[in-house]
């Protein structure tokens, strides 16, 4: 098969990132909120200030970690049958994770997302052909804020037999997770094995690193779960308004907390995420703009030089209702992107700040389309098909030859895109493709079943359960 | 003499050391001082504010502009007797205990100070009583929240319930990427604003209650 490509940065363009990233961390360096890994740093040579809770980080050390973090990593599941392998071949695609409001598609309204919401958007997840790993979609905001990093855990791990995808806000949300995780694995050999679950780390941009949530990666590490370490620098607030200087802000952001992270667990497997936007000048918000896709697309390249696994956002948009708006914003840039081959493509079901089941659905054929496309065209004397052509001969038609016949299934086929005459359409009730999809997450929640957990796994999250509600009311 | 609205234009144009330069340079030569922040800073900082709202100017000119202003302001602070600056209000900003992102706040500071706001920014993952005792200290009108995490934005009670039992006159004022109308009814909060620039207009209807 002949796949199309993507080229992009230059080699030297490559390294002149590289190097703006690393005279960043020698100059400029990190606030690091944390001394346990301030502690870190100065063991290993960095030049660190407890006080003002910040590092510089020699370029040698950056150097190192990237020797040590593993170039692939394989990805567990609770079912064996969804594992798959980050070796930068093919992309594999994740839901979008934590937006706080739901789109309702019985009521039209958007509202705050509660624990339910989540259970059925996993489930629907957990059907889809085109989704491999679950970011809990939607924040529980029906529990206790302490309590909602372990219960969006819970319920996506209830919810489905893919691999699971979180975050912690602190040591202690991870520790959690990691012991659900090895209740449902068997053993913790097992888990640093071939992990279930895999864990978000954000950076606050510009250079800073919260406590909670670098303890939590060291944590994760401790346990061989991999850390998807996502800076998330704005061009003109949070990072420099010329798009080149913000992909330098979060690289150096990305190595700098990969440095920590490897010398805390050494071969701990990390992935290389931006998390880049542009912002709004008129209110500071974001905005969808082709920069950002661009950023994207180069900091994957990067990632491959460094051949570091990746998880990168494919389908971002502005729009809050499921319209042209969100339609076009979805698929303007996802084939270049998958072009670059992430590991992970992050996106699916989102819409501006929030999440729809329609939306999952609808994802889920972009994605069908864009993998199709990918995989290129096959060119041979079979494909050329000169004797056929010749057989059929001018004002011929090809529909009853054997060679149409042998090859048509091949064909990529809409799963719920449209393809009748304007009269068929007509007759099937002129449905609007949101409305398509509707019908398909009914039919999904009314028919398809995830298998409970093991009674002993329930059992340990009980156990789970009750220390963190002690901890959260220790706390309050 | 300077001309203040020399000091008017400097502003407009985020001129900051021509702005320091010529408000030092005014009050040595003796002008009145109340004239030089009203013809010279305000002045600037309310034209500035309007060519925002008719799109001519956006943030970074804010944030230019209001840094000039606040420069010039610093000189003539020491001068000014109590009851001298007019401003539109008094506002004490912080973001909620716990949450360390400010960068909609800071946006929020900037363009309240573009509309004539006194603002004082407390910083990041602020307690309810640091907000209580600086809103005392400053006479606040306001005393605006921000949170970003759905895990902080429910410290923002506390702060309300603070301020009320500590008898603090100030409306109070929120903001953040999840929190809502309905959350700000909820906890009692007097006011609620999806984006900077609908804070400015919140925090005007605010102050005329």
């Amino acid at each position: 098969m002949s796949k199309p490509g993507i080229s992009f940065l230059s080699q030297e363009e490559l390294n002149d990132i590289h190097s703006a990233s690393v005279k960043i961390l020698e100059k400029t360096g990190i606030k690091v909120m944390s001394h346990k890994a301030l502690d870190i740093l100065k063991k290993a040579g960095a030049k660190v200030d407890y006080e003002a809770n910040h590092a510089t980080i020699p370029g040698a050390l950056v150097g190192e970690a990237l020797k040590r973090v593993p170039k692939t990593i394989t990805y567990g599941a609770r079912n064996s049958e969804n594992d798959f392998v980050l070796d930068k071949q093919t992309p594999h695609f994740t839901t979008t994770g934590m937006p706080a409001f739901v789109l309702d598609g019985e009521t039209g309204e958007r509202r705050s997302s509660v624990t339910a919401d989540l259970a059925c958007f996993t489930r629907i997840a957990d059907y889809l052909k085109n989704v491999h790993s679950v970011w809990p979609m939607i924040v529980t905001t029906d529990v206790p804020g302490p309590l909602q990093c372990l219960m969006e855990f819970i319920t996506i791990a209830r919810n489905t037999t893919k691999h699971l995808e979180h975050e912690a806000l602190t040591a202690l949300d991870a520790q959690y997770q990691v012991e659900i995780a090895t209740a449902i694995v068997g053993s913790k050999e097992q888990l640093k094995k071939k992990p279930i679950n895999s864990a978000v780390q954000c950076v606050f941009s510009p250079l800073t690193y919260e406590k909670g949530l670098i303890e939590g990666s060291i944590e994760y590490g401790k346990a061989g779960v991999p850390v998807v370490v996502m800076p998330m620098p704005l061009a003109g607030t949070t990072g420099p308004v010329t798009p080149a200087g913000t992909m330098a802000l979060n690289n150096a952001e990305f190595l700098g907390n990969l440095v920590i992270l490897e010398l805390a667990n050494p071969g701990a497997p990390v992935l290389y995420s931006p998390g880049v936007g542009v912002s709004n000048f008129k209110t500071g918000y974001h905005r969808w703009a082709p920069e950002a896709s661009l950023m994207h697309l180069g900091l994957t390249q990067l990632a491959r030089y460094y051949e570091l696994p990746s998880e990168v956002g494919v389908m971002g948009g502005g729009s809050k209702l499921l319209d042209a708006q969100a339609g076009y914003q979805k698929a303007i840039s996802i084939i270049a992107a998958l072009l670059m081959t992430p590991d992970i493509a992050l996106g699916v079901g989102g819409l501006g700040g929030c999440i729809s089941a329609e939306t999952l659905i609808i994802d889920n054929e972009i994605i069908d389309y864009a993998l199709r496309y990918l995989l290129g065209l096959e060119i041979d004397d079979e494909t050329l098909a000169v004797d056929v052509i010749d057989k059929v001969g001018p004002g011929g038609n090809f529909l009853g030859e054997k060679h149409t016949l042998q090859y048509f299934r091949e064909g990529w086929v809409p799963e719920i895109s449209d393809m009748d005459t304007f009269e068929v359409w007509q007759r099937k009730g002129s449905k609007a493709i949101a409305e398509v999809a509707k019908e398909k997450t009914k039919e999904i929640l009314a028919t398809h079943k995830v298998a409970p957990l093991p009674e002993d796994v329930e059992k340990e999250i009980a156990r789970v359960l009750k220390r963190a509600e002690a901890e959260f009311l220790k706390a309050s | 003499m300077v001309a203040l609205t020399k000091i008017k234009d400097s502003v407009i144009a985020g001129e900051v050391d021509e702005v320091k330069d010529l408000v030092k340079k005014a009050v040595d030569e003796g002008q009145e001082v109340k004239k030089i922040l009203s013809e010279g800073l305000i002045a600037g900082i309310n034209i500035v504010g309007n060519k925002y709202e008719s799109g001519e100017f956006f943030l970074p000119e804010m944030v230019i502009a209001a840094t000039a202003m606040k420069e010039g302001l610093k000189i003539l602070s020491p001068l000014l007797k109590e009851g001298d600056i007019e401003s539109a209000g008094t506002v004490v900003l912080g973001t909620a205990q716990g949450d360390i992102h400010d960068i909609g706040k800071s946006i929020v500071g900037t363009m309240l100070e573009g509309a004539g706001f006194m603002v004082t920014d407390v910083g990041v993952d602020v307690g309810p009583e640091k907000f209580v005792a600086v809103a005392k200290e400053k006479n606040a009108d306001i005393i605006g929240i921000s949170a970003l995490l759905t895990t902080t934005m429910v410290k923002i009670e506390d702060v309300i319930k603070a301020a009320r039992g500590a008898g603090v006159k100030a409306k109070v004022m929120i903001g953040g990427a999840s929190v809502t109308q309905e959350f700000a009814d909820k906890i009692g909060a007097d006011g609620y604003a999806p984006d900077a620039p609908s804070a400015v207009g919140k925090a005007r209807e605010l102050v005329k209650k």
